[in-house]
């Protein structure tokens, strides 16, 4: 019967007792390996875009090789992940939080196979002879960066707001990608035999704006994290 | 353009009739108030799963509902439960007939120290039961999901089958008066692992004849098993009060309340 | 183990389990209680012994005679005839009245009663009774039976005034026997909607029934060897015939075994050593058979919760 317990149990009014600082410190490092992910994509996304401008084919080939460590820790954040999933039982928050940052990092992993992507796109737009077009593209690029760290930002904070307004950034992703496509088509009708490059810069472009999008996605996962609710928020 | 995904439906709450509708029910043992003003349904059909810390006054609740709390001489109540649109704690209400239609599982099997089959057949001879009582505790059995383990031994002490099986017996004893609830306090704390999940699962079936309310320390069995689950933690005067009840869906994924959380997770806020 | 490097967890540990010193307070302690269990026991044994070899002459020379033969002056005679039907009266008598008062009165303090201060003050008289000693329920048989109400000494008296006696022992060991029922077996009955009565009636006292009966054989063992009651209220070591009805014997002038020894124990003829030493041999052996019945009883149906 509760009546005897009743005088000895715990009481829950004050007080901030932890009661599983193991799975909290556990939590915590996952979020750590999903920060050190970002910031490898940010800096593969980097050098990927100047190893395009600057026909750089060197650091272009750096960022190809580089994206095995990107692949690699996406691999063990899923190991620790599915661990804690299988070994601590987490609800609720815990669970949301596990869950976005699984995704999250899912996510980290398909930019960095588009920077990836870019980097091979420099390495053949170097070997066309005309300099590389397009003031667009570093500026995708570096919308691209600032995007990802305030993901990576509003994932420290928790921060709904934060999480919305990045989503809302990517309008104007959009529509640099929009004008790059405009150009790439006029350039296409105007000079055919730069059509090759024009197609490789649109697809760097391309990629960009989908690296974008993808960065919404991470937005979409803070918001589940903070509310519980699946939401589209790049429609 | 998005395809809905279909979301199968969310058992629990809804519109089910209500099976107990508690209103500012407090529960004392003398000075001490154990319960504060609790006030929510019970569905039918569904399992409801009372869960807290301890001394919160899960099982004093649990034991409200079917007036076992009247053995305690320093026990009384304030408030309302509702069966059914009847207070139970009206006057003329007889605890005996409460007892018969709102059953109860303990947390230790107790088991008679008689035969399987005394067992099953004492509730219904004490309620005047004058039909076949073979068929009764062939059915009891069967619903409890022990009856092709027993049914070569009924004339054995329920004392030496096993604790799990011990449980499920106590399960068909509940069963053969033909209640309407089952109460189920803590029944799988001295079970393994495997006879847990098996009370479980058969709890699953049975709430298709029966209303289940169960406490439970346990929270993943809550999470597992429950289709509603009702928080309970108490304030500074240790009295227990609620803090939040909703599908066990949501209070598993996205509680409403910072304590049913922290609670749940098991930080402690 | 060098002495420049520390010593290893192995080291350590064979030393730490090693170090236990010779406990010589726990073997002093152990050979004290040895000695006082010894010598309890010893003294027994003497005592039994030597009344065993007093007896010796009557038990083997006659002892069907001395069984069956009435009381007499003349020891070559005398039996404890009356003394042996004396007492399984009295205790008959006692069990018919005292087990079931003892045992309801148990069983209403323990299952109905609630905890109030006057249940409470009853439960701890009931304690403080069955410490009383016996000689005071011999007074006050005599007071209250023989003198108040006028019934003279007779048998129904002195089994009255034993019941009296057994009384408390009888609701102390019920009441540890109910309380040994766990309450969750009362909540078993009463959760598929059983009433109090039917719950005590099905369960309660039938699980109770061992350790019921076991205080109740080892409190009537009690009444088959008072003595000074019986003295109070009139058992007498005079000749009068064993042979009559059941009415008569009730209201008759009676006798009982331990009547019979404290008597003889105060005739000055030597022989009489010898029947006292018979006696008391017969009254051991019936209070051994009993208390062997309780014990076998208690080990045939202990139950395990």
């Amino acid at each position: 019967m509760d009546r005897g317990s009743g005088q000895a149990g715990v009481s829950l009014g004050h007080g901030h007792e932890r009661l599983r600082p193991t799975f909290e410190q556990a939590l915590a490092n996952v979020k750590d390996n999903v920060l050190r992910l970002g910031a490898l994509v940010e800096r593969a996304v980097e050098r990927a875009a100047r190893a395009l401008v600057e026909r750089d084919v060197e650091l272009a080939d750096q960022v190809r090789w580089e994206d095995a460590d990107v692949n690699e820790l996406q691999r063990s954040i899923n190991q620790e992940i599915t661990s804690l999933i299988a070994r601590q039982g987490p609800v609720a928050r815990d669970v949301r939080e596990l869950l976005a940052l699984y995704h999250a990092a899912a996510e980290l992993e398909r930019m960095g196979d588009y920077a990836t992507s870019i980097a091979k796109l420099a390495q053949q737009l170097a070997a066309e002879p005309e300099e590389p077009i397009f003031r667009q593209i570093p500026e995708m690029e570096r919308l691209c960066r600032s995007q990802l760290r305030a993901a990576m930002r509003a994932l420290v904070d928790v921060s709904e707001q934060q999480a919305r307004d990045v989503c809302a950034g990517d309008d104007e992703l959009d529509a640099l990608y929009k004008s790059v496509y405009e150009a790439s088509i006029a350039l296409m009708e105007k000079s055919p035999d730069r059509a090759r490059q024009a197609t490789h810069m649109l697809f760097a472009a391309h990629h960009l704006e989908r690296l974008g999008d993808r960065v919404t996605n991470i937005g979409e996962d803070v918001v589940f994290l903070v509310t519980g609710q699946i939401e589209d928020l790049n429609p | 353009m998005t395809i809905e995904a279909r979301e199968a439906p969310l058992p629990g709450l809804g519109d089910a009739e209500i099976v107990f509708d508690v209103q500012a029910f407090s529960a004392y043992y003398g000075a001490f108030r154990a319960l504060k003003e609790i006030t929510f349904q019970i569905r039918e059909h569904q399992i409801t799963a009372i869960i807290g810390p301890s001394g919160c006054g899960k099982s004093t609740l649990l034991r409200g509902f079917n007036r076992m709390n009247d053995l305690v001489q320093s026990a009384h109540s304030e408030g309302h439960i509702l069966y059914h649109g009847v207070d139970l704690y009206a006057p003329q209400v007889d605890p005996v007939e409460v007892r018969r239609r709102i059953g109860m599982v303990f947390q230790k099997p107790n088991p008679f120290p008689k035969s399987i089959y005394d067992n099953v057949a004492f509730g219904p001879r004490v309620a005047g039961y004058k039909g076949d009582m073979d068929e009764r505790v062939e059915q009891s059995l069967r619903r409890a999901a022990i009856w092709d383990e027993v049914k070569d031994k009924l004339t054995t002490p329920g004392t030496a089958l096993s604790g799990g099986q011990q449980q499920r017996l106590c399960i068909a004893r509940a069963i053969a008066v033909e209640p309407d609830v089952i109460l189920m306090d803590e029944p799988c704390s001295a079970l393994d692992p495997v006879a847990t999940l098996r009370i479980e699962e058969l709890m699953h079936e049975l709430k298709q004849n029966y209303t289940i309310v169960i406490v439970t320390h346990n929270m993943q069995q809550a999470a597992r098993a429950s289709d509603v689950t009702a928080f309970l933690t108490m304030g500074d005067d240790r009295a227990g009060y609620l803090v939040e009840m909703d599908t066990t869906d949501k209070i598993f994924t996205r509680p409403e309340h910072r304590l049913t959380e922290d609670y749940i997770t098991g930080r402690f806020g | 183990m060098s002495a420049a490097s520390s010593p290893s967890t192995a080291d350590l540990v064979a030393l730490r389990l090693r170090s236990g010193g010779f406990d010589w307070q726990s073997y002093v302690l152990h050979g004290a209680m040895l000695l006082a269990m010894l010598l309890a026991l010893g003294i027994l044994l003497v005592l039994l012994a030597d009344v065993a070899v007093k007896a010796l002459p009557v038990l083997t020379q006659r002892p069907l005679d001395f069984l069956t033969s009435d009381l007499s002056s003349r020891p070559a005679r005398a039996g404890i005839a009356q003394g042996l039907v004396g007492s399984l009266l009295l205790v008959l008598f006692v069990a018919f009245l005292a087990l079931p008062i003892g045992v309801g009165a148990a069983v209403y303090l323990e299952e109905y009663a609630r905890d109030t201060p006057i249940t409470r003050f009853v439960r701890t008289n009931i304690r403080n009774l069955a410490g009383v000693p016996a000689i005071v329920y011999g007074l006050l048989g005599l007071a209250v039976f023989v003198t108040l109400l006028g019934l003279g000494e007779i048998l129904v008296v002195g089994g009255l005034t034993l019941a009296i006696l057994v009384l408390p022992i009888v609701v102390i060991t019920t009441s540890e026997a109910l309380r040994a029922v766990p309450a969750s077996i009362r909540e078993a009955a009463l959760g598929v909607g059983a009433t109090r009565w039917e719950t005590v009636r099905n369960h309660v006292v039938p699980y109770a029934a061992p350790g019921i009966l076991t205080g109740t054989i080892l409190s009537l063992a009690r009444a088959f060897g008072e003595t000074a009651p019986l003295l109070m209220v009139g058992a007498v070591a005079g000749t009068f015939s064993v042979h009559g009805g059941l009415i008569e014997q009730l209201t008759g002038p009676y006798t009982a075994l331990p009547t019979i020894v404290f008597n003889w124990a105060g005739q000055p003829q030597d022989e009489f050593r010898s029947l006292t030493a018979a006696t008391i041999v017969v009254l051991v052996a019936v209070i051994l058979l009993v208390n062997g019945t309780a014990i076998l009883l208690r080990n045939r149906y202990d139950r395990r919760w």
